[in-house]
């Protein structure tokens, strides 16, 4: 598969090029949110309104909730960063999740605890559905092809990937839209403070570091537009070992182990969340285009630079990503 | 009594007006480029089936009104007018 | 096709009101329809019928995982007739659909949260590790792809579209594929809200159709190379011949006026299948008994499909959500299998406007292709095309 265009909404702001300001720069502080679980503001990176503002690829989105917005951002800017003209019904979508549209599915709890069963808004309702994301995507860009949205909490990004390879493969589309959205919410936010160290004073610490992990719950979006040939990015392999005369091995801020040789951690650039993997996908294939590598793990410190051709995104169980600089 | 009707309806159709735009997410629409007989759905102001399972919410909460039957909520949801003196209906009848 | 990307499906299994296990639910499909009832289960002033399962074995430490316990009912089944105990040692993947199971909508634990700001995390944990397609996964011991498909209500068609797709692409060579949902106040309150449930037994396809009736189950199929199933000593003669899935791109909620998804989705399944409509001979529609469904599948299908026998089985079993997909596959594969459809329950009156009958009794049917439709919100649409080989 050749990666043609990344979107990305996150705390960062919107496009990719905010990732990559944040690769040379390090991430920005996060924004302190009042909690009702604590007295104390609780560090969170979100996605502000005003990013989420777009008149123009969000005019048939009025009723979206901000888990459908993030996702339809990301999802057209990867067309437009691709340049693409996409053939409607040659075109899929992919959206992964671990978990979904969650505050719109509280606040619809919210509606049967306040309103009585019988009195609940139907929209709130209609968007409580996992796919309603995917649904908004497929409007905004006019897409006719297959759709699917789907969960998985190890491995979300991996799994869409699968998919849109097969797809690809099987000569059923000829571009696939993939990507991962989740979203920050007051509950969740609780359940990762009761689950978690939170990095209280803005410095996340990932799971392989010597005093463990220290982290700080992120939201967003990102999408890859994928198509099985032409010149793009990267080529990107989803594939179960290790590549051959791999430069650079990222790593997901969840993982136990630093692996040996060259590593490179930024999969917490815009938080702590699901997001992860397909964020240090988008960090590697930023890496092979503008031929600069940043390999240290700390988020504060970025020292290397330097050519690079092949990186290898390591994932959970070995389920690895392949990203290979295209031929210019 | 007419002119206290007219001027109940009135103030009814400025709530709703309102409501409709805070609750069914309206964008670009001010309360006053509503007219009480712009129809609510196709050409006008635009609305689809959601908005009018939403609208059927909108009477529960904000004028402690039912809507029961589907067919009938087609004469009531043509525009603020009919909205309004259907609320009106309810709550003197 | 090529003979080594045939997809077998080598075993089936189903829970639903209609019966649990395949044994059960064909002798129901004989007998008139038992009518939905207000749900017991939980308490809700909206006491509208639904199609409860009553008879669901009980398993300790799924008392509140309801859709595990009945996606494990029916994959245990349908892994029996497949000769499998479990998927050690094979590269067996999962493909489940679901929309409750996908949510964090414990309102126990939501409602203390609420009044606490804190509140024990046992719901939250169940969630976590209740992913469905991984908890089965891990359930049967299956290391092959693992996704939970949350398409709403063609999740479970869509699960065994992907499924079939990571067998022709080598990526495993069994799937456990199809859907589960469990019946839950929290779409009852959606689907009230929205103004399609109905106060009636639903009607699929009537003129005085009123709505849907929730339903809950699950349905699984055991997906399988030819060549796997030739290595394992298994026989089958069902294949899934074809799948596909196609968007609206029109409306969150209603579908296309001209079925312009589900067309795209029913025309790349046959292509798929290298047939023609007058190869299909008899149609398992999604047919929910909502005016806007039933009116533009309906129409859609006999457009395309003229005088084919075509009929609705949430008659029996209602709506169930993200199972009925998976349900509707096995019960499309038993109609061919067995050389009759049921009756479309509920219908009594013709729809002008859409303009056929559903069958109206036990109908006698012979052919190789069968055709089973799902749509959903979002304007997703799937249509999967299963062939009995001689």
């Amino acid at each position: 598969m050749n990666l043609q265009g990344i979107g990305m909404v996150s705390a960062l702001g919107r496009g990719v090029e905010t990732l990559q300001a944040a690769l040379e720069s390090g991430p920005a502080a996060p924004s302190q949110v009042a909690v009702p679980f604590r007295e104390t503001p609780f560090p969170v990176y979100a996605v502000s309104a005003e990013t989420l503002k777009d008149r123009e690829a969000l005019k048939q989105a009025r009723r979206a909730d901000r888990f459908s917005k993030m996702a339809t951002l990301a999802a057209v800017d990867a067309v437009r960063n691709a340049q693409a003209t996409l053939t409607p019904e040659r075109t899929g979508v992919v959206l992964a999740t671990a978990f979904g549209p969650h505050p719109t599915v509280f606040s619809f709890l919210d509606e049967i605890l306040e309103f009585g069963d019988a009195g609940v808004s139907p929209t709130l309702f209609s968007h409580s559905v996992h796919n309603a994301a995917a649904s908004y995507i497929s409007v905004a860009l006019g897409l006719a092809g297959p759709s699917m949205t789907l969960t998985s909490f190890s491995d979300p990004f991996h799994q869409g990937l699968l998919l849109a390879q097969n797809w690809l493969d099987s000569n059923l589309c000829d571009s696939v839209l993939v990507g991962c959205t989740e979203e920050c919410g007051t509950v969740l936010d609780y359940v990762v403070s009761q689950k978690l160290p939170i990095a209280e004073e803005g410095a996340m610490r990932p799971f392989f570091a010597p005093d463990g992990p220290a982290v700080i719950p992120g939201e967003g979006a990102v999408f890859f537009l994928l198509q099985r040939g032409g010149q793009g990015i990267c080529s990107l392999l989803p594939a179960a070992g290790p590549q051959q005369d791999c430069e650079l091995t990222l790593v997901d801020f969840e993982s136990p182990v630093l692996p040996a040789g060259p590593a490179g951690c930024w999969s917490h650039l815009a938080g702590a969340s699901p997001l992860s993997a397909a964020v240090s996908c988008a960090a590697g294939a930023l890496m092979l285009q503008q031929g600069m590598v940043y390999f240290r793990t700390s988020l504060v410190d970025c020292t290397g630079r330097g050519a690079c051709r092949r990186i290898t995104c390591a994932g959970p169980r070995n389920r690895n990503l392949h990203l290979e600089r295209s031929a210019k | 009594m007419a002119e206290d009707k007219e001027q109940v309806l009135q103030e009814i159709r400025e709530t709703l007006k309102v409501k409709l735009i805070e609750q069914l997410s309206l964008e670009d629409i001010t309360p006053e480029e509503i007219t009480d007989d712009m129809p609510l759905f196709g050409e006008g102001l635009g609305l689809d089936s959601l908005d009018a399972v939403e609208i059927i919410v909108l009477l529960q909460r904000n004028f402690q009104v039912e809507v029961k039957d589907a067919q009938e909520s087609r004469a009531i949801f043509e525009n603020v007018n009919t909205l309004a003196e259907y609320i009106y209906q309810q709550k003197h009848a | 096709m090529t003979c080594s990307s045939t997809v077998l499906i080598t075993g089936m299994g189903a829970v639903s009101a209609a019966g649990t296990g395949v044994p059960e639910t064909l002798n129901s499909f004989l007998l008139p329809r038992k009518p939905p009832r207000p749900f017991k289960r939980f308490d809700s002033p909206i006491q509208l019928p639904v199609f409860e399962v009553f008879d669901l074995p009980q398993r300790p430490g799924l008392e509140k995982m309801r859709t595990h316990a009945l996606a494990i009912t029916a994959a245990r089944e349908a892994l029996a007739q497949a000769g499998l105990q479990n998927a050690r040692g094979l590269r067996v993947g999962v493909a489940l659909g679901t929309t409750v199971a996908s949510q964090l909508n414990d309102l126990e634990f939501y409602s203390a949260w609420r009044t606490e700001h804190a509140a024990p995390l046992d719901a939250v944990d169940r969630f976590l590790a209740g992913n469905l397609a991984e908890w089965i996964a891990r359930e049967f011991g299956a290391d092959g792809p693992a996704i939970t498909l949350v398409n709403a209500c063609s999740s479970g068609t869509d699960a065994i579209n992907a499924a079939a797709g990571w067998l022709r692409g080598g990526l495993c060579d069994i799937a456990i594929a199809g859907g589960a949902d469990e019946l839950n106040r929290v779409p009852l309150c959606g689907f009230n809200a929205l103004g399609v449930a109905s106060d009636q037994p639903c009607r699929p396809f009537d003129r005085d159709r009123t709505g849907l009736n929730l339903g809950e189950g699950a349905g699984i199929l055991i997906l399988e190379t030819a060549s796997s199933a030739a290595s394992r000593g298994v026989r089958s003669r069902l294949v899934l011949a074809g799948a596909a899935s196609a968007v609206d791109a029109y409306h969150l909620t209603a579908p296309h006026p001209e079925g312009r998804g589900l067309r795209r989705a029913v025309f790349q399944a046959l292509e798929m299948a290298g047939i023609t409509p007058a190869d299909i001979c008899f149609i398992n529609a999604h047919g929910t008994s909502t005016r806007e469904n039933d009116r533009i599948e309906g129409r859609t299908l006999t457009e395309l499909f003229g005088e084919v026998p075509i009929y609705s089985t949430k008659g029996y079993t209602g709506h169930t959500l993200g199972a009925a997909g998976g349900l509707e596959a096995v019960f499309t594969a038993l109609g061919l299998q067995q050389g009759w459809i049921p009756a479309s329950a509920g219908f009594q009156t013709l729809d002008e406007e859409i303009g056929f009958f559903p069958t109206l009794g036990k109908t006698e049917i012979s052919g190789r292709y069968a055709l089973s439709t799902s749509l959903a919100f979002g304007g997703s649409n799937a249509a999967l095309i299963i062939k009995l080989q001689s």
